[in-house]
């Protein structure tokens, strides 16, 4: 074959979309769609189009009947399903980037101790009544107390990394190491504060998406195109760091500091999601994997693979959960649903993708 | 490995046909307390093959490592083009030279296309062009791999993947390539191949081309100049003929043998001790 | 090589060997202190001399007066502190050994004992026996219940294994989702009970060594001692087995079966360590690292010391959390955590060689 045809057969095998991808963004709406429709009141399929295509026409809904659905579906079933795909996307494409990155299958962004520097936040806002910034409200000071302590973690890592050479895993490890401060914190208050206060912070810490509102969805949309748009500047960066430090330096790049820059964009943007939906788990370690198998482990593919299968996993078990058991965190399906599959899958792996 | 994470930047401009110095003043390198390099002092300012000879554990290693940056000499500098090694930031050092490791971490398993494409990325960032594909292709072609252009790394044999990494190293154009045992793993007529290659590309691309190397008679035949390393030092520098005589090679690794001529190249054939 | 330079290499090799004994005897020596001093620690006042006298009776021989003041002290030392005091001895070796075991044969450093989902079996199980079982008090068959069902993970790793071509990452991603799922089982079952049993169901969660008695910690003491013993006798091939798994096939190791006995192995011993202690994290994970960045990689060295410093560390947690409260309001895995990980920091930083 000459070489012409190598460069055009490359440039074209590169550049057509993988199927997979279009299949999994098409599953994304398909969900989203149907789970506009979604709640424990009966609401037709093609009723919820006609209630939003009023809604966006500015009609006002007449009768009590369609008043309820109005609400539900604008107050709370779009922004829940939003929300469920910024969060799966966030967290999908933090756990690809940081096990790309620190070489590590475990790895995933509540690793670094977000959630736990989240929750210690919370409870001293609730507890203590203390916020860092004094002058917002109750619920803004509380998730702004939340973010700033879900930083914590991270900014230790940073600041230890300039002081003396650490591995990518010592990185980890040091993230775990404030984890475990932060839990300690969080079992002691536990035991010491009353029920009330109790279960209104644990009531937090249950991953769901089911309080977003619209409110929410700004930052949370701002945190997924902040993590996406960043993370994909520097995909071949992250590609050529995988493979080795060495090989990163003798191609130009501090491979360091691209850890570093990549920690604090993803512990930002999870800490985001954190504050507003609690700790969702599973999805940021198991996404990128089920994503590596299908999409290959280059990061052009990887990181939109990633999200687009964690939208999927939050979305589709937030409208299991909503169709069948409304209690319930959605933590608790995503893991029963997905566990099996992802076992499946890695089961059946023919290539070693580690 | 030592990485500043704040690097301080001086820019490198040097022309396609430029020769490249590369000075090594008082170099030195300790592992704590144990010194692998004493007081290397080299220059090297001509485009051609230059081997580096000499027993395992004698520093041959971790000298190259100090002229690309991977470890900060403990004491001495390296400096390129009359501009210490440190100053450079990895970005412009990696566009000038380039390095082929002895192994390699086996993580996440790519196409050997993609694996040889990275080393165009001093050059061209994120923006690969056809002309970057068509250096890789080449270069695959030049090594007698381009039948596994699609294959996985980790489906390779050792060999096969030791020429992987080699091609990204040449598809990088560096001024300088840094080559760690390159033919290790290759048979003789491959081991043979590449070195002539080697040869080839340093004097058509003018490339200095530094490689380590545990094969004396290869090395002899086809290296332009040969240095010599014992005990953490430069013991000897020059043409093969100057450098490989008897003498020294029963100074430096301890065995006897006899020099033959083979065409103005020496020959060793191995004594019985 | 000339004797001289032997010497030389011999006397350099065992300066290194004896830090590491040094290392192990150290944290041995504190364990035996710590002993000393927890046994003195405790809700009920007793003085120092009270104490050794109930001790030194019991072990010559001398049986106080029922209900005798002599007779409380005993019921107290020796059927409450010792006891608590042997498990979290017990408890630390266990866990430690299995942290390092687990890290060594998964060739990962997030590797910990919980990673192949003993612990949310455990969970379940004790969620079972406390929703559907008998619910009030901590009974043997709670003990039970969580032992098998934190089996279950490991077996299915276990049968798995052949399918698996000798991927370790696909094990720890299976035993990942194997805890995912059977805490996913657990919280099911949890959102149909009431706040009592969740709160002790919780109690038991959180990880506190009060719940022993001596008959059950001579099963824990058996599990522990032998599992240790097994695996140290293993350590040489582990060692090996780090290269490579082609390379130590080479050398004669049967990777897969050595992986599978150590993974059974750990499984026996932190399963019946949680099944009374509850989860108690922190040690499994941290503590190897702590170690490694001592006294290297080495695991015929790693073994023994993980099992002096686990010991000696989760004593000392423990008596902690018994001085600061004797009403057990402080978990000893928090203690652990606000313990260790500053200590853990400070290593890091401090050290010198690179490890993983």
């Amino acid at each position: 074959m000459k070489i012409d045809d190598k460069i055009e057969a490359y440039k074209k095998k590169n550049n057509e979309p993988k199927p997979f991808i279009g299949v999994a963004i098409l599953a994304t709406i398909l969900v989203f769609i149907l789970s506009l429709s979604a709640s424990e009141i009966n609401i037709g399929f093609f009723e919820a189009f006609r209630i939003i295509y009023d809604h966006i026409l500015g009609i006002e809904p007449t009768n009590y009947h369609d008043m309820i659905r109005d609400r539900i579906i604008v107050e709370q079933n779009i922004p829940r399903a939003l929300g469920a795909i910024c969060a799966g996307s966030v967290l999908a494409i933090g756990g690809a980037v940081l096990q790309n990155l620190i070489r590590n299958p475990l790895a995933d962004p509540y690793t670094l101790g977000i959630s736990s520097g989240a929750l210690f936040g919370m409870v001293v806002a609730i507890v203590l009544g203390v916020s860092i910034i004094p002058f917002l409200d109750q619920m803004d000071g509380r998730i702004v107390n939340a973010f700033l302590f879900a930083l914590i973690p991270t900014a230790i890592i940073v600041f230890l990394s300039t002081f003396k050479k650490v591995s990518p895993t010592m990185m980890i490890l040091i993230g775990i190491a404030v984890m475990y401060i932060f839990n300690a914190f969080n079992t002691i208050i536990r035991y010491t504060t009353d029920d009330e206060t109790i279960s209104q912070i644990y009531q937090w810490t249950i991953g769901s998406v089911s309080g977003l509102s619209w409110g929410s969805i700004p930052k949370l949309t701002f945190a997924l195109i902040m993590i996406y748009v960043s993370m994909y500047l520097i995909r071949n960066e992250i590609d050529i760091v995988a493979q080795g430090d060495h090989n990163a330096i003798t191609l130009g790049i501090n491979p360091n500091r691209l850890r570093i820059i990549a920690l604090v964009i993803v512990s930002l943007a999870t800490a985001i999601i954190v504050c507003y939906t609690g700790t969702i788990g599973f999805v940021g370690l198991v996404a990128p994997h089920i994503a590596r198998r299908y999409f290959g482990s280059k990061c052009r593919l990887l990181i939109p693979g990633s999200a687009a299968i964690g939208a999927l996993m939050v979305l589709i078990s937030d409208y299991l959960i909503r169709i069948i058991a409304p209690n319930l965190p959605v933590g608790v399906v995503l893991a029963l649903v997905c566990s099996p599959i992802f076992i499946v899958i890695l089961v059946r792996m023919k290539k070693n993708v580690w | 490995m030592q990485i500043n994470l704040l690097q301080k930047k001086t820019a490198l401009n040097i022309g396609e046909k430029e020769a490249v110095e590369l000075e090594l003043k008082d170099l030195s390198f300790a592992y704590k307390e144990m010194n692998v390099l004493k007081d290397i002092n080299l220059i090297l300012n001509e485009p051609k093959l230059i081997s580096i000879i000499g027993p395992n554990g004698v520093g041959k290693s971790t000298l190259i490592h100090c002229i690309n940056k991977i470890l900060s000499p403990t004491g001495g500098c390296v400096l390129v083009n009359g501009i210490d090694n440190r100053e450079l930031s990895y970005k412009n050092l990696a566009k000038i030279m380039g390095y082929v490791p002895y192994t390699t971490v086996n993580t996440f398993p790519i196409s050997v296309t993609d694996a040889v494409l990275m080393g165009r990325h001093p050059h061209s960032g994120r923006n690969i062009t056809d002309q970057d594909l068509r250096i890789v292709f080449e270069t695959l072609e030049m090594l007698e791999i381009d039948d596994l252009a699609e294959r996985s790394l980790n489906e390779l044999s050792a060999g096969q993947l030791q020429k992987v990494v080699l091609a990204k190293g040449i598809a990088q154009q560096p001024r300088v390539l840094l080559l760690d045992e390159p033919t290790s793993n290759l048979d003789i007529k491959h081991q043979v191949n590449v070195t002539k290659l080697l040869k080839t590309v340093s004097e058509e691309k003018k490339m200095m081309v530094i490689m380590i190397c545990h094969d004396l008679n290869i090395a002899a035949k086809y290296s332009d100049s040969i240095i010599m390393m014992h005990d953490g030092e430069i013991f000897a520098v020059g043409s093969p003929s100057e450098v490989i005589t008897p003498e020294n090679i029963t100074s430096v690794y301890g065995i006897s043998c006899k020099i033959i001529d083979d065409f103005g190249r020496p020959h060793i054939i191995l004594g019985d001790d | 090589m000339d004797d001289e330079k032997f010497e030389r290499m011999k006397a350099e090799y065992n300066s290194h060997v004896i830090r590491k004994i040094g290392f192990i005897i150290l944290c041995i020596a504190f364990m035996v202190v710590m002993i000393a001093v927890s046994v003195n620690i405790g809700g009920y006042d007793l003085s120092f001399i009270e104490v050794y006298n109930t001790i030194i009776n019991h072990i010559i021989g001398v049986v106080p007066e029922e209900y005798s003041k002599e007779w409380y002290d005993y019921q107290i030392v020796w059927n409450n502190r010792l006891p608590r005091i042997l498990f979290a001895i017990l408890s630390g070796v266990g866990l430690a050994v299995s942290g390092a075991t687990m890290q060594s044969v998964m060739k990962n450093p997030l590797a910990e004992p919980y990673t192949t989902g003993v612990s949310a079996g455990a969970c379940f199980g004790v969620a079972i026996s406390m929703v559907i079982g008998v619910s009030i008090l901590p009974s043997l068959n709670m003990g039970l219940e969580a032992f098998i069902l934190a089996l279950i993970p490991v077996c299915i790793i276990i049968i798995m294994s052949p399918k698996l071509n000798n991927s370790v990452a696909t094990i720890i991603l299976i035993g990942t989702a194997l805890t995912y799922m059977f805490n996913a089982f657990s919280t099911l079952l949890l959102v149909t009970t009431d706040s009592e049993t969740l709160a002790a169901i919780y109690k038991w969660q959180v990880g506190s060594f009060t719940n022993i008695s001596w008959d059950r910690l001579t099963t824990i003491a058996i599990f522990v001692i032998i599992g240790t013993i097994v695996i140290e006798f293993l350590s040489h091939k582990l060692n090996i087995m780090t290269l490579g798994d082609n390379a130590a096939q080479s050398l004669g190791i049967n990777v897969r079966r050595i992986r599978i006995l150590c993974l059974l192995v750990m499984a026996l011993m932190v399963a019946c360590i949680v099944s009374y202690a509850g989860i108690i994290g922190f040690v499994g994970l941290i503590c190897p690292h702590i170690i490694r960045l001592i006294i290297g990689s080495d695991n015929r060295f790693l073994i023994p010391a993980a099992s002096a410093f686990g010991a000696a560390f989760l004593l000392f947690a423990d008596s902690c959390a018994k001085w600061l409260s004797s009403l057990d309001m402080v978990p000893v895995g928090a203690i652990c955590g606000l313990i260790g990980a500053p200590l853990f920091l400070f290593i890091l930083m401090r050290n010198r060689r690179e490890i993983w």
